[in-house]
């Protein structure tokens, strides 16, 4: 015997069947002994919940129903952490926590430290080429040629390693006694030892 | 319909549905109360859409539902935070019947079997409880069950069925041939 079979049963019981369904399912109880078995223990599930007594109120019931709303007390909390109105306050509150702390975690993620070695060669001060200053402006690599620039694509660029307090005039600056024999024109906003025309 | 004569009508009803739902009578009557009370307050805003009865009982079995729920929450927690201190001995779990109230029937229904048949009630789900009871006790039919618990009518029967069938098994289990 199928589920189907005994669900209809139980809406036999329940006289929830159409005419038709009924008329073949009483056809099949009356040549199947194992469907009524069946039946009459569904019929005696139902008949022993419908036995169960009604009581009548408890005495005072009625007055501690109204000692009750007098209070106040219509309502018993059936929340437990929060009152369904403020949850989604709280959602949005705890969301942004969230939002917030991991925002700071990608904040802390530092720029990476492991570059390769081969980008920047530093070399010794003694091998290191000797940069010019033509008169043209240029600068230009020591034994490179003139037109040739400092660093080329592919060749990593070359630093000099130097920690005299020189560092940074280097070979590339000019002494104050060249700058001031230089025409005015190769050298923009340099002034010289002249005093401006007027001021002398 | 005053409110008086809500209560009149309706306040035995509710209260016998509360005491099937809960299996105590304690329980019975907070719930019962908390749902009248709920109706009450309602009262004048109620359309007369469907049966009074009908509608009080869909607040009475929301009202309970709900309380089943917060309480499976509040010994979900209990039992989390207890196990983070390794506290949980496993004596707190849910149930329908306090342990320092008389058992249901025990005063008024003496009859072994009706204590049988009421612990085989609490052994349903929520749902499934709450369809024996509306049809069995409260003579409801499949539309009317539908329309307390928001269910469709087909969904009633299957479910009816189901239920019907693990009552029995419970039944059995009990010593009881049903």
């Amino acid at each position: 015997m199928n589920d189907d079979m005994r669900e209809k049963l139980s809406a036999y019981l329940d006289e929830a069947l159409s005419a038709a369904e009924r008329r073949d399912l009483e056809s099949r109880l009356a040549a199947s002994s194992e469907l009524r078995r069946e039946l009459e223990s569904l019929r005696a599930v139902s008949q022993a919940v419908k036995a169960l007594p009604r009581s009548p109120l408890p005495a005072g019931y009625l007055a501690r129903l109204q000692a009750r709303r007098a209070r106040g007390g219509a309502e018993r909390r059936d929340w437990v952490l929060l009152p369904p109105s403020y949850r989604p306050v709280a959602f949005a509150l705890s969301s942004a926590v969230v939002a917030i702390a991991v925002w700071d975690q990608f904040d802390r993620i530092e720029a990476p430290l492991d570059i390769p070695y081969a980008a920047v060669k530093v070399v010794p001060k003694a091998e290191a080429p000797v940069a010019q200053v033509d008169l043209s402006g240029r600068i230009t690599a020591a034994g490179a040629g003139a037109a040739a620039p400092l660093s080329a694509p592919g060749r990593p660029m070359e630093f000099a390693e130097d920690s005299s307090p020189a560092k940074g005039a280097g070979a590339a600056a000019m002494s104050e006694e060249e700058m001031s024999t230089r025409p005015k024109s190769l050298n923009p906003g340099v002034s010289t030892n002249s005093p401006p025309p007027g001021k002398a | 319909m005053s409110e008086t004569e809500f209560l009149e009508g309706n306040a035995e009803l509710v209260f016998n549905l509360a005491l099937r739902l809960t299996g105590n009578r304690a329980d019975a009557e907070d719930l019962s109360q908390d749902a009248l009370l709920r109706a009450l307050k309602a009262l004048p805003r109620f359309r007369g859409e469907s049966q009074v009865s009908t509608w009080v009982y869909r607040i009475t079995v929301n009202a309970w539902k709900n309380r089943v729920r917060a309480e499976k929450r509040r010994h979900f927690w209990k039992t989390v935070t207890l196990g983070l201190v390794g506290g949980d001995d496993g004596e707190d779990e849910v149930r329908d019947v306090k342990a320092d109230d008389p058992p249901l029937d025990a005063d008024l229904e003496k009859e072994e079997k009706a204590k049988m048949v009421q612990k085989s009630l609490l052994g349903l789900d929520e749902d499934d409880r709450a369809i024996v009871v509306l049809r069995e006790i409260e003579e409801k039919s499949y539309g009317e069950i539908g329309a307390v618990l928001g269910l469709a009518e087909g969904t009633v029967k299957s479910r009816l069925f189901r239920a019907r069938a693990k009552l029995k098994t419970l039944l059995g289990t009990s010593g009881m041939k049903p």
